[in-house]
């Protein structure tokens, strides 16, 4: 299967092609031993915003700079 | 001393943030003491998968679950955009908030100094300026400066929240002509003090002026007892606008006597 480099929060990573942003997120989680949540984050592409409802039918491109924001407290 | 902002109506003047507590429980407790109704949240970039656990917080164990807490026991939460240096940062990370928080109120931070974190007015009201046609109610953080204001006014927003002193410092109001001059000019836009506060005294002065509410995180965090300074604010804000209401007296040079006597005692 022929493998596409991305980068997660400005680490490198490798993923299949045609895996979707939604699919990311479930793998990301699954690592981090976290229930699957697709609410629990929220996800940017290149810096442009992708809801939660657009991660399904957004396809990673090679190249492509994911970044996932969770809640923290703050000023 | 119940107001409206942004269309809701709210009894507590005191906008509090949730950042650097010594546990979940001090929060919640100093929320509960401060009788706050709005409360400030962030977001953050997620550490790589492996290094860390996705929900790190800064308070450790405060998750999304805390939050959703808060809201659903009245709180309205207003996350902010800490960190953003351009306003397209800030347009992204407002969406992400969004989302996450399910609220349209975005405290917008867009940062122009690192020693200072002072706002870069230039970005702050380009960012203004799309959140507000996306449908945001933006909260801007931004400077004393009148002409700002009303670039962001001009902008759609509806609040301002000009800081009293840099974010963290504690140093209190440190221009009361600036904040003095911002109410007089626009006496009918909710105007809150977000940043510097560090005593309750600054507090009950941010009042005095007439601002509508006050916003602060570091002078209840970081004190010895958040819980008790929560409610040595809540009483302080309280008091402030209180005395406002009623018409503080004007300063004199000269002494008045205040006790009706008849000249001196014993001499005719």
């Amino acid at each position: 299967m022929t493998t596409i480099s991305i980068s997660v929060n400005g680490l490198e990573r490798t993923v299949n092609q045609g895996t979707t942003l939604a699919a990311l997120v479930e793998q990301l989680q699954t690592e981090a031993r976290q229930e699957s949540d697709p609410t629990a984050v929220a996800t940017a592409v290149n810096e442009i915003f992708v809801s939660r409802s657009a991660r399904e039918a957004y396809t990673l491109q090679a190249n492509d700079a994911v970044f996932t924001f969770s809640p923290i407290t703050g000023g | 001393m119940s107001f409206t902002i942004a269309d809701t109506l709210l009894s507590s003047r005191f906008f509090l943030g949730t950042a650097g507590y010594p546990s979940p429980k001090v929060l919640h407790d100093a929320i509960a003491a401060s009788g706050a109704q709005v409360v400030t949240v962030g977001l953050k970039r997620q550490l790589a998968p492996g290094q860390n656990p996705l929900s790190k917080s800064t308070t450790e164990g405060v998750s999304n679950a805390f939050f959703q807490m808060l809201k659903q026991n009245g709180a309205h939460l207003l996350p902010n955009t800490a960190g953003c240096k351009t306003a397209r940062e800030a347009i992204t990370l407002s969406h992400m908030a969004r989302e996450i928080f399910d609220t349209n109120w975005i405290k917008l931070e867009v940062i122009g100094d690192d020693y200072t974190l002072q706002p870069d007015p230039i970005e702050l009201i380009n960012a203004a300026t799309q959140l507000v046609k996306d449908g945001f109610e933006v909260f801007p953080y931004c400077t004393d400066d009148l002409v700002t204001c009303n670039r962001l006014l001009d902008a759609g927003c509806r609040i301002l929240m000009p800081w009293g002193a840099p974010i963290g410092s504690g140093q209190g109001l440190v221009n009361p002509f600036a904040l003095r001059t911002l109410r007089a000019r626009l006496p009918n836009v909710p105007l809150v003090v977000d940043a510097g506060i560090g005593s309750p005294v600054d507090a009950v002065k941010a009042m005095e002026l007439g601002f509508d509410a006050v916003l602060l995180n570091s002078a209840v965090a970081q004190s010895h007892d958040p819980v008790k300074m929560a409610e040595a604010f809540k009483l302080a804000i309280q008091s402030g606008r209180m005395a406002f209401e009623a018409g503080i007296m004007s300063r004199q040079d000269m002494a008045t006597p205040t006790t009706p006597v008849t000249g001196r005692p014993f001499l005719l």
